[in-house]
């Protein structure tokens, strides 16, 4: 009873992980679905670092296009 | 131990698509994780159910008959391919595999990425999980497989998945009851998972139905994901009732292949009205009337699927495909009834299609024989339901039990074959912009005197009556009519520079794999002409070394032998010798063996009998009766069946057909986006085989 009880256990953790796996693991499915929010800026905290990033973010898109 | 984990493993699976049902419902549709959260709990709960298959299967080829559903079909000598046949030899195993099945189709919907359908994707889930849901309900509380046999203080057994109050003692048998003796044929081995896969398949198009019906957006990408999947279905169907045909040909020993039994009618509904949905999806163009019958016609089929269930596994009817004994009727019968009136319910409150697109170039007269199929198809549904049904309410009714026969269906339904025969035989005309009935006449005047030319040939080397004459003659028409439209195209390709890839390409479009499966569609007719009308039956009683006629042919029975099996038959086999007897001489042709299998355990004798077959048609000789005292002698009875063999090669072809249908480069030719020489020689046919067509561009 324990042992089935036990197994039983492990297969509902297992199922678990894996239907909530898009909670804990955004690309946790090869990134196929990924929510694409647009360019990311991370890791900014003043103004001026701000406006820098754009402006690198601009270039960058601009470039793209030439 | 193994019980209760399997079970446990069900129950995890029934929570997990209550689970993915909750979220799509009542969650957020939009925050993609939460769908892709169902989708996993979908895939994550058929793949529960398929452990626990594995855990019976397992059981089943153990012989572990202490589970009820492993006594009730299986026994220790029966063979490996019996014993997989097992698995759905049975309810309660028929009843989980079918849940399997079902769970395997809902697992795809969930897999599929439906990019061009996201609105849609969180119903299309929902929907297939939730008949998945429904039947592993069934399973785990109505048909569990995993119940065993427990002795009661008071003496009795009773089979149950929990201990009885008062016991805990569980009964081992020395051995199960084993397979019907029927069910022992290798067609049983391929023919249920095919018919099986055949209807759930169409819990796809259901699903992709109500999705278009919630969310109120029908778009063109929806339309092709409900005709693949329903000609998906429709493949398996067919392979299906083929295989279940043949079964009966081989062993049910009466010579016939289709005895309009109420549980062959169930399982030929879905595959009519599957076919009237696949002829009201050809054209290109979306009207606003078509559109919403499509809808109709796909939620019909997918309730037919359910009804059928419900009277093959309820034991409202009696059948020899039926399970006798169930405790699924009720439940059955609030499945059916609430997917179906949710169904109807939905489409009669947002089936609308918005708005008629322009008319292209599709003919009216074209679509106007589409719709004209697709009707014939519903008719046909309509007369077997009467059938199905009359027996059943007038008995309701407290009237006395009614039989409908097959006269009522071969008169009822021949009409409506023959009308869809006409219309198969001038399908060729498709991509001929035909607008008017006189241009149409005018382009048939070959493909009518190929058609006179083939009934005046088979009405002089076949004797065949006037009116069965009209099927060689509709095949005929048929014939040159498609190589009038394929060859014409092809040259007129090939005249105006086109290369040999082109026109391979021509050939191997969505028209030419049309053209093979209405081929089969008039092979199949013809040997079903063949049995249906000039069968021919001699019985005769024949002493060791006595010899019977049976039309052109003469049987001399050399002798009879009778012997146990290892797995508990009684065998009589006759040796028989078959000759042809011809102006010229006698001639031996084979020896054949007809046989009655007596089962031991079942009581139950079946009649196997010696085919010798060749294209023309069966010898079907059976052995109906053996008295082997001191003057031994053998009941014998030779059927000859005309053509039987091109049932099974008709029924083939148009499986072929089908599946060409299904290959990309026939995804390809039918899509928005068609090859550029494709659609070249496309136009070739259009405008190089019609009357109206100007110089290709």
């Amino acid at each position: 009873m324990i042992v089935t009880a036990g197994m039983l256990l492990i297969l509902l953790l297992l199922v678990a992980l894996y239907v909530f796996q898009p909670f804990y693991w955004e690309k946790g499915d090869g990134g196929r679905h990924h929510i694409d929010t647009g360019p990311q800026l991370t890791g900014v905290d003043r103004e001026s670092e701000l406006e820098e990033a754009i402006a690198r973010k601009r270039d960058e898109l601009a470039g793209r296009e030439d | 131990m193994i019980a209760n984990t399997a079970f446990g493993i069900l129950v995890l699976a029934e929570l997990a698509l209550v689970f993915a049902s909750a979220v799509i419902v009542f969650g957020s549709r939009q925050d993609r994780r939460w769908l892709d959260s169902s989708r996993r709990a979908v895939q994550a709960a058929w793949f529960l159910v398929t452990l626990a298959l594995g855990i019976f299967l397992y059981l089943l080829l153990e012989n572990r008959v202490e589970f009820a559903a492993v006594y009730r079909v299986t026994r220790a000598t029966l063979p490996f391919t019996a014993k997989l046949s097992a698995l759905w030899g049975g309810q309660t195993g028929s009843l989980l595999f079918w849940t399997w099945l079902l769970g395997g189709a809902a697992c795809v919907s969930a897999t599929v990425g439906w990019k061009d359908l996201p609105q849609h994707k969180p119903w299309i889930v929902l929907f297939s999980a939730v008949p998945f849901a429904g039947f592993l309900f069934l399973v785990l509380f109505l048909e569990n497989p995993f119940a065993r046999w427990w002795l009661l203080p008071n003496g009795a057994s009773t089979a149950q998945f929990l201990p009885p109050p008062g016991s805990s003692i569980i009964l081992w048998p020395p051995d199960g009851v084993g397979l019907n003796p029927l069910l022992r044929h290798p067609a049983m081995v391929i023919h249920p998972p095919m018919l099986y896969l055949g209807f759930v398949i169409f819990v796809l198009p259901y699903a992709l139905a109500m999705a278009a019906l919630i969310t109120g957006d029908w778009p063109r990408s929806l339309f092709e994901a409900i005709r693949i999947s329903s000609l998906i279905a429709w493949f398996f169907l067919t392979l299906g009732l083929l295989l279940g045909s043949r079964w009966a040909y081989d062993v049910l020993g009466w010579g016939g292949y289709w005895g309009w039994d109420p549980v062959e009618i169930a399982g030929l509904l879905p595959w009519l009205s599957g076919s009237a949905a696949l002829h009201l999806l050809i054209p290109r163009r979306r009207s606003a009337s078509r559109q919403t019958w499509i809808l109709a016609v796909i939620l019909l089929t997918f309730s037919l699927v359910l009804l059928g269930s419900l009277l093959t596994r309820s034991g409202i009817v009696v059948s020899v495909h039926a399970f006798s004994e169930s405790t699924l009727g009720t439940a059955l019968m609030i499945i059916f009834l609430s997917i179906s009136l949710a169904s109807l319910a939905l489409w009669g409150l947002r089936g609308r299609f918005p708005l008629d697109e322009p008319p292209d170039s599709e003919s009216r007269l074209w679509t106007t024989l589409l719709h004209s199929s697709a009707v014939l198809f519903i008719f046909l549904v309509c007369v077997c339901l009467v059938g199905l049904f009359v027996p059943i309410v007038g008995e309701w009714f407290g009237g006395k039990p009614m039989m409908v026969g097959e006269a009522y269906y071969r008169q009822a339904t021949g009409p409506l074959w023959i009308a869809l025969l006409i219309l198969t035989a001038i399908a060729p005309l498709w991509p001929m912009r035909l607008s008017t009935w006189q241009q149409m006449f005018r382009k048939m005047i070959p493909a009518v005197l190929g058609g006179g030319i083939a009934a005046g040939l088979s009405a002089w080397f076949f004797s065949l009556r006037l009116p069965e004459a009209a099927l060689p003659f509709l095949a005929g028409f048929y014939l040159v009519l498609t190589l009038q439209v394929g060859v014409g195209a092809v040259g007129t390709g090939l005249g105006r520079g086109a290369g040999i890839r082109q026109c391979v390409d021509f050939l191997l479009s969505r028209r030419a794999a049309a053209a093979i499966l209405h081929a089969g569609v008039f092979i199949f007719a013809f040997g079903v002409l063949g049995i249906e009308q000039y069968q021919h039956t001699t019985q005769g009683l024949l002493a060791p070394g006595g010899r019977m006629a049976a039309g052109e042919y003469s049987v001399r029975l050399n002798e009879i032998v009778q012997q146990p099996t290892s797995d508990e038959r009684i065998v009589t086999v006759a040796s028989l010798s078959l000759f042809s007897e011809n102006p010229a001489g006698t001639t031996l042709l084979d020896e054949v063996f007809p046989r009655m299998d007596h089962d031991l355990t079942y009581q139950q004798t079946t009649a196997i009998p010696g085919v010798y077959s060749r294209l023309s048609g069966d010898l079907y000789i059976l052995l109906t009766g053996v008295n082997l005292g001191e003057t031994p002698s053998a009941s014998i009875r030779v059927i000859l069946n005309p053509l039987a063999d091109f049932l099974w090669i008709g029924g083939l072809i148009m499986a072929a057909g089908a599946l060409l249908l299904l290959t990309p480069h026939v995804f390809l030719s039918s899509s928005s986006s068609m090859s550029a020489p494709v659609s070249k020689v496309n136009t070739w046919a259009a405008n190089g085989a019609g009357p109206t067509g100007g110089p290709p561009g």
